[in-house]
């Protein structure tokens, strides 16, 4: 029993990182047909900013993740005024987003290096408390990125279905000509989801460093398949599904070495895993979990 | 007639007399690429390593000018692979494509070195002298004789990890083991079980882990199972400071049970990680074998003097003053040449023995097409068939409260 609720915990602490970080490159890819290469440097980027803020300033934690929220959203923001909206209105295709896309994440992570170095960090968080939970070891840092991380997810679901930016963001990735004559204004949609997507892009980080531990500026760069196969596992472009797909992809990975499964899949084999999940369900539903129900966000 | 035999004979003596005097040979300009992290969490490594690289360089150039022999050796550029192969196969591709070096110093790491040779180095015929890459893979690794290491296999180290938990613990308890999952930790973790059950030992969980995880709790939660004797874990600093505080967290693990290898035996590296997570534990490093090591670190740190020092920098030194003695001596920097040359100046052959203290001396015999035995600050590398360097020293090294390594010469383990 101790064994399960502890992979649990594992589990659903990776996946909602993994939920997090997928859901707003599920929201880009949904409104702007664009696979964002460089989410993962926006992790990087929001845990730096963290630590810079919170350990050499030494201000206040929960500030300083707040400023690096807003720090990531300043960042897409930017980025949306020179780079993305200049490119739409050039109709630049896919290939040629996907190219840049993958050039913005080149060219950040060395100015990330630049400006914060290249050293491994820590946040001044204990990350050897734990608590005793039925047999399991449950580590305080890790209880409050769930907690948080639960707290973040639910926002953004109610965010996507209930505030009138949020509806208004389906309505275009369901169909962008018809929300653009129907009065939604495309620019302040476009920026929206840019925005939304950066800060859960920095929120990631923290979180990810405070599980870890300890960053460096390869943090974000390593993860980055792993969320692009929770978009993928709860159908590209659906905002719900890249939550449950997350979630899911996290649980099955660390509950994969629960001894019931054939004794427990080798740690090494966690990867495989995640990917052979992913092959199963697009085999049986090739849209993706979601897929039926033809939701776009 | 006598005139005819006076200027033959006296064209004869210049010919013998300018043969034999090196100044007078073709210049050799040596260029040579180096790889190695110099961002991430082994940078201390690489850093230190390429900066003995470029003062070997400069050293046998130096050397050089005195023997009266022209030319250089020069280290024409230092890439980063972050200890990553990909990143290492994407450096090696542009020292070999774009800089058009003859030779690379480098990488640091296993998984880097088999990525780079596999990819680029064995497939345009360019020699590599790999600096601290220990995987026992490497031996086999069929590299058309390109590939070289000064670094010794882990399949000594894994003997004397063994040894060293043997003499601590005795030979009969159980032992778990923890690795990276790559070239460098999968294959040490090989022979140290193999080691293991030979010697009557039982493995308790041998537990692998991939380094871009998410976490490692998981992991450490398996490593930590069945309540083992003793713990040995084969892992680079980065990714050891994720999975120490989640040993640490498990509330099962102790640091004074647990044997590391070489790549923490560094007291900045053991500072970074957590001096509270490493406190007591022990490891072992492959040692210098090489003559006047204390005399090196000296003249390096006043040549050198803002760079970081490691215990392995000597390696990337001896490598790259090896490569420019063959290219002397081969009058070449053909790879072809350099292939045939690193074994006459490095031992293989037997020949005049000479320290790194004398370059100058090395270089013109080198020069004059001498086989000579370099005796490096680090080893006197006498390459074998595969390219590996002849004998190896280990220390076994603990770890104090404050974070200082300490060890003792005489549990020095030579082979």
């Amino acid at each position: 029993m101790s064994d399960l609720i502890q992979y649990l915990f594992n589990g659903l602490v990776v996946g909602s990182i993994f939920a997090i970080a997928a859901v707003g490159i599920s929201l880009l890819y949904s409104v702007l047909r664009l696979v964002n290469f460089a989410a993962g440097d926006f992790l990087t980027l929001g845990a730096f900013i963290t630590y810079f803020l919170s350990v050499t300033l030494e201000l206040n934690f929960f500030f300083s993740i707040v400023v690096s929220m807003l720090a990531g959203m300043g960042v897409s923001w930017f980025l949306e005024l020179v780079l993305w909206r200049n490119l739409r209105r050039n109709k630049a295709g896919t290939l040629a987003l996907f190219l840049v896309a993958t050039g913005v994440a080149l060219m950040l992570r060395p100015i990330i290096q630049f400006l914060f170095g290249t050293e491994t960090r820590k946040f001044n968080v204990d990350i050897f408390k734990t608590y005793d939970f039925f047999g399991a070891r449950i580590a305080h840092t890790q209880l409050l990125v769930l907690i948080f991380a639960s707290a973040s997810i639910l926002t953004i679901a109610l965010f996507i279905s209930k505030a009138r930016i949020g509806k208004d963001m389906r309505a275009y990735a369901n169909n962008p000509g018809l929300a653009s004559v129907s009065g939604i204004n495309v620019d302040r949609v476009v920026l929206a989801t840019w925005l939304i997507s950066g800060a859960l892009g920095s929120l990631a980080g923290v979180f990810q460093g405070l599980v870890q531990g300890q960053f460096n500026n390869a943090m974000g760069e390593s993860l980055l398949l792993s969320f692009f196969a929770a978009v993928v596992l709860g159908t590209i472009g659906d905002a719900y599904g890249a939550l449950v797909g997350g979630m899911l992809l996290g649980l099955f990975m660390e509950l994969s070495q629960l001894s019931i499964f054939f004794g427990g899949v080798p740690s090494n084999y966690k990867p495989v895993v995640a990917f052979a999940t992913l092959v199963l369900v697009l085999l049986f539903k090739p849209e993706g979990l979601f897929g039926y129900r033809a939701r776009k966000v | 007639m006598k005139i005819k035999l006076v200027f033959i004979a006296t064209a004869l003596a210049s010919t013998l007399v300018l043969g034999s005097v090196p100044a007078q040979a073709a210049a050799i300009d040596m260029k040579i690429g180096t790889i190695h992290p110099l961002t991430g969490g082994n940078a201390d490594y690489g850093i230190g390593l390429t900066s003995a690289a470029e003062w070997a360089a400069e050293s046998v150039t130096k050397a050089m000018k005195s023997a009266r022999v022209a030319g250089s050796c020069k280290i024409t550029a230092s890439e980063d692979d972050q200890a990553t192969p990909a990143l290492a196969v994407e450096a090696a591709t542009k020292l070999v494509k774009s800089n058009k070096v003859n030779a690379i110093v480098g990488p640091l790491t296993s998984g880097s070195t088999l990525g780079a040779a596999q990819s680029v180095t064995v497939p345009n015929n360019i020699v590599m002298i790999a600096t601290a890459a220990s995987s026992p893979t490497i031996t086999k690794f069929a590299d058309k004789d390109l590939l070289f290491r000064t670094y010794p296999s882990d399949a000594f180290q894994g003997k004397v990890i063994v040894a060293a938990v043997q003499k601590a613990y005795g030979k009969g308890v159980t032992l778990s083991i923890g690795a990276r999952n790559d070239a460098f930790g999968t294959a040490l973790a090989n022979v140290v079980t193999n080691e293991w059950v030979k010697g009557g030992g039982d493995i308790g969980r041998k537990v692998l882990w991939n380094p871009e995880n998410a976490t490692f709790d998981s992991e450490a939660k398996l490593l930590t199972e069945g309540s083992p004797d003793v713990w040995v874990i084969v892992d680079f600093p980065d990714t050891f400071a994720k999975v120490g505080p989640a040993l640490v967290r498990t509330g099962k693990w102790d640091p004074k049970k647990t044997f590391f290898t070489e790549a923490m035996n560094n007291e900045a590296v053991i500072q970074t990680i957590g001096v509270s997570v490493m406190a007591g534990a022990r490891g072992t490093a492959a040692k210098s074998i090489g003559i006047s090591a204390d005399k090196w670190k000296a003249d390096r740190k006043a040549a050198k003097p803002n760079t970081k020092e490691t215990f392995v920098d000597a390696s990337a030194y001896d490598a790259t003053v090896l490569l420019c003695l063959a290219a002397i001596h081969g009058k070449s920097t053909k790879s072809s040449a350099l292939i045939k040359s690193l074994r006459a100046v490095s031992g293989s052959q037997g020949g005049t023995v000479i320290p790194w203290t004398k370059l100058t001396d090395a270089v013109k015999a080198a020069a004059a097409g001498k086989k000579i035995t370099y005796q490096g600050a680090w080893t006197t590398a006498k390459f074998d068939a595969a390219g590996d360097s002849s004998g190896a020293l280990f220390k076994v090294f603990s770890i104090d409260t404050a974070g200082k390594i300490t060890s003792n010469d005489a549990d020095d383990v030579r082979f």
